[in-house]
């Protein structure tokens, strides 16, 4: 059952320290990025973390830089994309308090920070879509948004996942409305 | 002193006149280090007046300096089940339950304390917001205790802490900051953990990668999708149908 939340950037006011994604290595690591160095990249305007609050409490939190695909060092690059670096949204940091799993704060965060920057940014500066290293842990959820594996790395054994501006703003325009003319009639129920 | 409250204590008349005595006696003896003694008068004040929660929440940190930590929750709860008249009382008593049940290792259950502290506590007093940050050193959470640390003392003095980052705030201060070290050795271990981050380097592995390098079969992936975009998933449709809805 999904919960009310506001989204909003995090202050310097939020606290931090105690919020908890998991236990294990990976969560272990975004709870420390979350409380120690969220605000300090913010301060260095290196990048943007937004919140997701009930009743006082931070459920999730979302960290997004601008970035670049860079096709530079490659020589014989893909031919659509260019010489030069091309634009993307990069979602850095992502998690939910294990309190708040399975309550929509992923959902929400995605809409209302990840797409909701790449669609202005693209409105704006430019922006092929939103990109992300993804844990083993987190593709089938990534999966699940219509993010494609693009490579894994070993050293991190992370994988590069890629989602088109486009198919987001496919599924963010409006839905077509359908009228039905004619009440529709089960063929069964006609004969009675 | 302990004299006096031991002369008050045999003219009290009743009940009611005995139980801040023993309450104090107890304080006296909790700060002569002697917890056996005050953890005595503690339990005698709560016997005497049951319309309180302090003298149990008193006993409780009695238990807690003995390592009587099971004891101590007992206390605890049952100072939970009395009125609470005090002003600070609330906090007090959430804050000590943080304490033992990091020591009986309920880290889970700590924080939950800790929390309830957080959403009770009187913003507008700076010894309740004092006793916040000491919670949260002892939780480990170095940052928060750095928050309550620059509010206890933006709230004395009578300023706005704004967006200023914390540490910023308490390090401009430090005569309180002296203070606050020699009156909780977990806060001053928190307050100097967050200093050392705060003008430090990102560690390599918290820095954010803004520009990706990709091998020539992930470009040519990602060229093709950027041509033939796929059709949105059911979820991504979701995620907007449900705003929306």
């Amino acid at each position: 059952m999904n919960i009310a939340l506001e989204v909003r950037r995090l202050s310097e006011r939020d606290l931090t320290g105690s919020f908890s994604a998991g236990t294990d290595a990976d969560h272990v690591k975004l709870n420390l990025f979350f409380a120690q160095h969220a605000k300090q990249n913010q301060r260095r305007a290196v990048s943007a973390t937004h919140v997701a609050c009930t009743n006082g409490a931070i459920a999730g939190f979302v960290t997004i830089v601008a970035g670049t695909i860079d096709p530079a060092d490659i020589p014989n690059h893909a031919k659509g994309l260019g010489r030069y670096s091309q634009p993307v949204l990069v979602l850095a940091r992502m998690a939910t308090d294990a309190r708040f799993q399975r309550k929509g704060v992923g959902d929400q965060l995605m809409r209302d920070v990840v797409f909701a920057e790449a669609l202005s940014m693209g409105e704006r500066l430019g922006c092929l879509g939103v990109y992300v290293d993804s844990k083993p842990g987190a593709i089938t959820l990534y999966q699940r948004y219509g993010f494609a594996a693009l490579h894994q790395a070993e050293a991190t054994e992370s994988t590069g996942m890629f989602l088109p501006l486009k198919t987001i703003r496919s599924a963010a325009a409006r839905p077509t409305q359908v009228v039905a003319s004619v009440p529709l009639v089960h063929p069964d129920s006609a004969s009675t | 002193m302990l004299g006096r409250l031991r002369s008050a204590q045999r003219d009290a008349l009743s009940s009611q006149e005995l139980a801040p005595i023993f309450d104090a006696i107890g304080l006296v003896y909790f700060r002569l280090g002697a917890f056996k003694d005050a953890l005595d008068a503690h339990r005698n004040a709560a016997h005497h007046d049951h319309t309180q929660a302090n003298p149990l929440n008193n006993a409780a940190a009695c238990l807690c300096e003995l390592k009587q930590f099971q004891q101590a929750l007992v206390a605890l709860r049952e100072a939970k089940a009395r009125p609470r008249k005090l002003p600070g009382i609330e906090v007090c008593i959430l804050l000590n339950t943080l304490e033992v049940e990091i020591n009986l290792g309920n880290h889970d259950a700590a924080r939950r304390a800790f929390e309830e502290s957080v959403r009770c506590v009187d913003p507008a007093r700076p010894t309740d917001l004092f006793h916040v940050a000491i919670g949260a050193a002892l939780l480990g959470a170095d940052e928060d205790a750095a928050e309550y640390f620059a509010r206890s003392i933006a709230v004395a003095k009578g300023s706005d802490l704004g967006e200023t980052p914390a540490i910023d705030f308490v390090l401009a201060d430090p005569d309180r900051l002296k203070i606050a070290n020699e009156r909780s050795l977990p806060l001053h271990g928190a307050l100097t953990r967050v200093a050392a981050r705060h003008g430090a380097p990102i560690p390599l592995e918290h820095q954010l990668i803004a520009q990706v390098s990709l091998p020539q079969t992930a470009l040519t992936a990602l060229n093709e999708l950027v041509e033939h975009p796929p059709e949105p998933t059911k979820a991504l449709r979701r995620v907007f149908d449900e705003h929306r809805a």
